[in-house]
C-alpha cells in the first residue's frame, strides 16, 4: 500500500468517522444504563406501594382487638396517606425529592412498628390466621423493598460510573447526562418492622 | 520420606473433609448440580440428606420443570451470615433460575445446623405460590420434621407439597396424595382380578401352566446426562423464611 497517496483529508475524514461511531456507542450505553436505573426505581416504588396496600387490612384486623388504640390507628392511616401521595418521577429523581420520599416512607415504617407493638399485647390476635398471613405478607413486602432498593442502587452505581469515567464523561456532559442519587436508608431505618412468630 | 508422601494425600483428604463440613456456603460456592447434570436439581454438598432422598426430590423437581417451574433445592450445614434469604436471592438472580419470559423460578435454601430456611419464588411465580402459602408449607412440613431431626422427611415433604400445589391445586401432602394413591391402587387391583378371571375362563384353567413356565428378563438403564442450564429468570424478594 502506498501511504504517500493517502491525503490528509482522508485521514481527517477517517478520524471524524471513528469519533462519530465512538460517540454513538457511548451515547447508547449511557441511555441503556440510565434506562436500567429508572426501571429499577419503578420497582422500588411498586414495592413500597405493595406495603401501603397491605396496611388497611392490617389496621382493620388489629382494630377488632384493640379498639381503644385509636391514636395508633390514626397515625398509621395518616402516615400511609402521606407516603402514597408522594410519587417521584424517575426522569426527575432529584436528591431533594428522593429525600422527601424516604422521609415519608420512614414515617410510615415507624407508625407500622408502633402498630405491630400494640398487636403484640393481644395473644389471641397473634394466633389469628388472618393476622398471621398479613404479617407474612408484610415481611415478604419488606424483603421485596430491600431487594428492589439494592438493585436500584446497583443500577445507579453502574450508571454513575459510566457518566463519570473518562472519556464517557465528555459525552455525558455534552448530552446532559447527570449523576443519579442512590437510595440510602436513614440511620436506624434499615431495621424493618420485625415479625415474630412465637 | 515415603511415609510423609503417603500421609500427604491422606492429610489433604482429612483437611478437605473438615473444610467441607465447616464451610459457610454462599451462592457462588454452592455447587450447582443442574449445570453438571440436567436431571438434577437438589444440591446436597454437605450430605445432610441421604442420596435416595436427593433422587426423590429430583423426581419432583423434574415434574415441576414439566409444569414450567425451574427449581433449585439447597440443603447445607451452614450459609454465610446465616442468611438463607440472601443466598436464595443470589442463586435465583445470579444463575437466572426460571425462564426469562415467565420468571417462574423456585429456590429453597436450608441451613441445617443454623436452623434457618427460606423458600424463594421468582417474580412470575409469586402470584401462584404466595408468601403466605410458602410460610404455610414450611410450618406444616419443613419445621415439624426438622424439629424431629429428620431433614430427609422435611425436605422431601416440602418439595412434594409444592408439587401437589401445582398438580392437585392444594399444597397438602397427605390428604390429596393418600386419596389419589388409594384410588389408583384399588383400580389396578380390580383390573388385574378381572383380567385374571377372564383368562381362567377362556383358557379353562390352562393359564396356570403358563404362569409357572416363566422366563426371566431384565432391563438395563443408565446412561450419562449432559449438563443443564437455567432460563434467565429473576427474583425480587418474594417467598417466606424463618427458623425452627
Amino acid at each position: 500500500m502506498d501511504f504517500k497517496n493517502i491525503k490528509t483529508s482522508h485521514i481527517i475524514i477517517g478520524i471524524i468517522v471513528i469519533l462519530f461511531c465512538y460517540t454513538g456507542c457511548s451515547y447508547n450505553s449511557l441511555v441503556s444504563s440510565q434506562e436500567k436505573a429508572t426501571t429499577s426505581w419503578a420497582d422500588v416504588e411498586a414495592s413500597y406501594q405493595r406495603r401501603a396496600d397491605l396496611i388497611p387490612n392490617l389496621v382493620e384486623t388489629v382494630k377488632g382487638y384493640a379498639k381503644h388504640e385509636q391514636e395508633t390507628f390514626t397515625k398509621v392511616t395518616e402516615a400511609r396517606a402521606k407516603a402514597t401521595q408522594i410519587t417521584v418521577d424517575a426522569e426527575n429523581l432529584t436528591p431533594e425529592k428522593l429525600e422527601q420520599f424516604k422521609k415519608a416512607q420512614g414515617e410510615l415504617s415507624a407508625a407500622l412498628g408502633r402498630l405491630l407493638a400494640v398487636a403484640e399485647n393481644f395473644p389471641s390476635l397473634q394466633s389469628a390466621p388472618l393476622y398471621s398471613d398479613l404479617l407474612v405478607q408484610l415481611e415478604g413486602t419488606e424483603n421485596r423493598i430491600n431487594e428492589s432498593r439494592r438493585k436500584y442502587n446497583e443500577a445507579v452505581q453502574s450508571y454513575n460510573v459510566s457518566v463519570r469515567a473518562f472519556p464517557n464523561n465528555i459525552f455525558a456532559n455534552m448530552f446532559g447526562f447527570e449523576k443519579m442519587t442512590k437510595f440510602e436508608a436513614e440511620p436506624g431505618a434499615e431495621k424493618a418492622p420485625k415479625v415474630k412468630f412465637d | 520420606m515415603v511415609l510423609s508422601q503417603f500421609l500427604m494425600p491422606v492429610n489433604a483428604g482429612i483437611r478437605d473433609w473438615f473444610k467441607d463440613k465447616n464451610e459457610d456456603w454462599n451462592a457462588s460456592t454452592i455447587p450447582m448440580v443442574h449445570l453438571r447434570d440436567s436431571t438434577k436439581w437438589c444440591c446436597n454438598p454437605d450430605n445432610v440428606i441421604k442420596p435416595e432422598t436427593v433422587d426423590s426430590i429430583d423426581l419432583y423437581c423434574r415434574k415441576l420443570n414439566h409444569k414450567g417451574i425451574e427449581s433449585v433445592i439447597v440443603i447445607v450445614n451452614k450459609v454465610q451470615d446465616a442468611d438463607c434469604f440472601r443466598v436464595a436471592q443470589d442463586i435465583g438472580n445470579n444463575y437466572g433460575v426460571g425462564s426469562k419470559e415467565t420468571r417462574r423460578g423456585l429456590v429453597i435454601v436450608v441451613a441445617y445446623k443454623q436452623h434457618k430456611y427460606f423458600i424463594a419464588t421468582g417474580k412470575g411465580l409469586e402470584a401462584d405460590l404466595t408468601d403466605a402459602e410458602c410460610n404455610r408449607i414450611a410450618e406444616d412440613y419443613l419445621k415439624p420434621a426438622m424439629k424431629d431431626n429428620n431433614p430427609d422427611k422435611a425436605m422431601l415433604n416440602t418439595v412434594k407439597a409444592i408439587h401437589n400445589k401445582f398438580d392437585f391445586g392444594v399444597a397438602e401432602l397427605y390428604k390429596g396424595q393418600k386419596q389419589h394413591d388409594a384410588e389408583v391402587f384399588w383400580t389396578v387391583v380390580i383390573v388385574i382380578i378381572v383380567i385374571f378371571i377372564f383368562l381362567v375362563v377362556i383358557t379353562k384353567g390352562e393359564i396356570f401352566f403358563i404362569f409357572f413356565d416363566g422366563s426371566s428378563g431384565g432391563y438395563s438403564g443408565g446412561g450419562s446426562s449432559s449438563g443443564g442450564s437455567f432460563g434467565g429468570g429473576s427474583f425480587g424478594g418474594g417467598g417466606a423464611g424463618g427458623s425452627w
